[in-house]
């Protein structure tokens, strides 16, 4: 067999990582904080949300209103 | 007393912000058309209460806010209206029912209890300062800040991110690609 074709050697499995991490190591850390990385993504999908709402075209409703009290309030003394 | 231009101007551009945050306040687009309905009555009847130079966009929040409110805490009185319970499932607009994307924040966001509701919306959202929240909202700057905090910590319980390992490439370019190209 070519050294080519040798197959790559199987990644060692995670399993027996001697040190594997804490368990849920950010429960503790939520009583005083939001992780920066998760404060980050949240604060994303909030503004993804919003600015969508935001794109959103106002009914002309609102408009129409906007210029009817305006109107009214122009003729008051 | 008549209103200028650039304060037509400014009420206009305003306009699709209350809409949106009348909308993620009270879980009913309707609903959010009437208080934006009504907050401009009271804007323009009380627009000599203004004062020209501060925040026009901060002072039409605090209308809708306290209209929002009020009309809260009558629903509370007449019925036993949990916090939450009201807003069940948040609002979906028509343009908006093929999008899942934001389904879970949506979902996530219904079940806020509706002060850290609204102080998230304020700050996260539209971008206020705490500050200037704290004055929409009448509440201390610290109360502010801690309901903010309670929002994000429970928004990411909710949507099960309490781990940033699950973050993963997978739901940030999924995040990435639904963003508005202004975003991008």
């Amino acid at each position: 067999m070519s050294v080519l074709t040798r197959p790559k050697p199987a990644p060692q499995p995670t399993e027996i990582d001697p040190a594997p991490r804490p368990a849920r190591p950010f429960r503790r850390k939520a009583r005083q904080g939001l992780d920066p990385r998760l404060q980050t993504f949240i604060g994303e999908q909030l503004r993804l949300y919003y600015v969508d709402l935001v794109r959103e075209p106002v009914p002309d409703r609102l408009v129409v209103l906007l210029d009817k009290l305006q109107a009214a309030e122009g003729e008051k003394p | 007393m008549k209103v200028d231009p650039q304060t037509r101007q400014e009420l206009l551009a305003t306009l699709p912000h209350l809409r949106a945050f009348a909308i993620s306040l009270s879980g009913s687009v309707d609903k959010a058309d009437d208080l934006v309905q009504e907050t401009l009555a009271r804007a323009l009847t009380n627009i000599d209460r203004f004062t020209p130079g501060t925040c026009l966009q901060a002072w039409l929040f605090t209308i809708l806010r306290n209209l929002f409110h009020t009309e809260f805490r009558r629903r509370r009185r007449e019925v036993e209206d949990p916090d939450g319970l009201m807003a069940s499932r948040l609002a979906v607009l028509p343009n908006q029912s093929g999008r899942v994307e934001f389904e879970e924040l949506r979902a996530a966001l219904a079940k806020l209890p509706h002060d850290q509701r609204e102080a998230l919306l304020l700050v996260s959202a539209e971008g206020f300062s705490y500050e200037e929240a704290a004055r929409i909202t009448g509440a201390q700057l610290g109360t502010i800040k801690s309901r903010v905090n309670r929002a994000r910590t429970r928004l990411a319980e909710l949507m099960q991110v309490d781990d940033p390992e699950d973050i993963g490439p997978d739901r940030l370019v999924r995040a990435v690609l639904h963003a508005p190209e202004s975003l991008r």
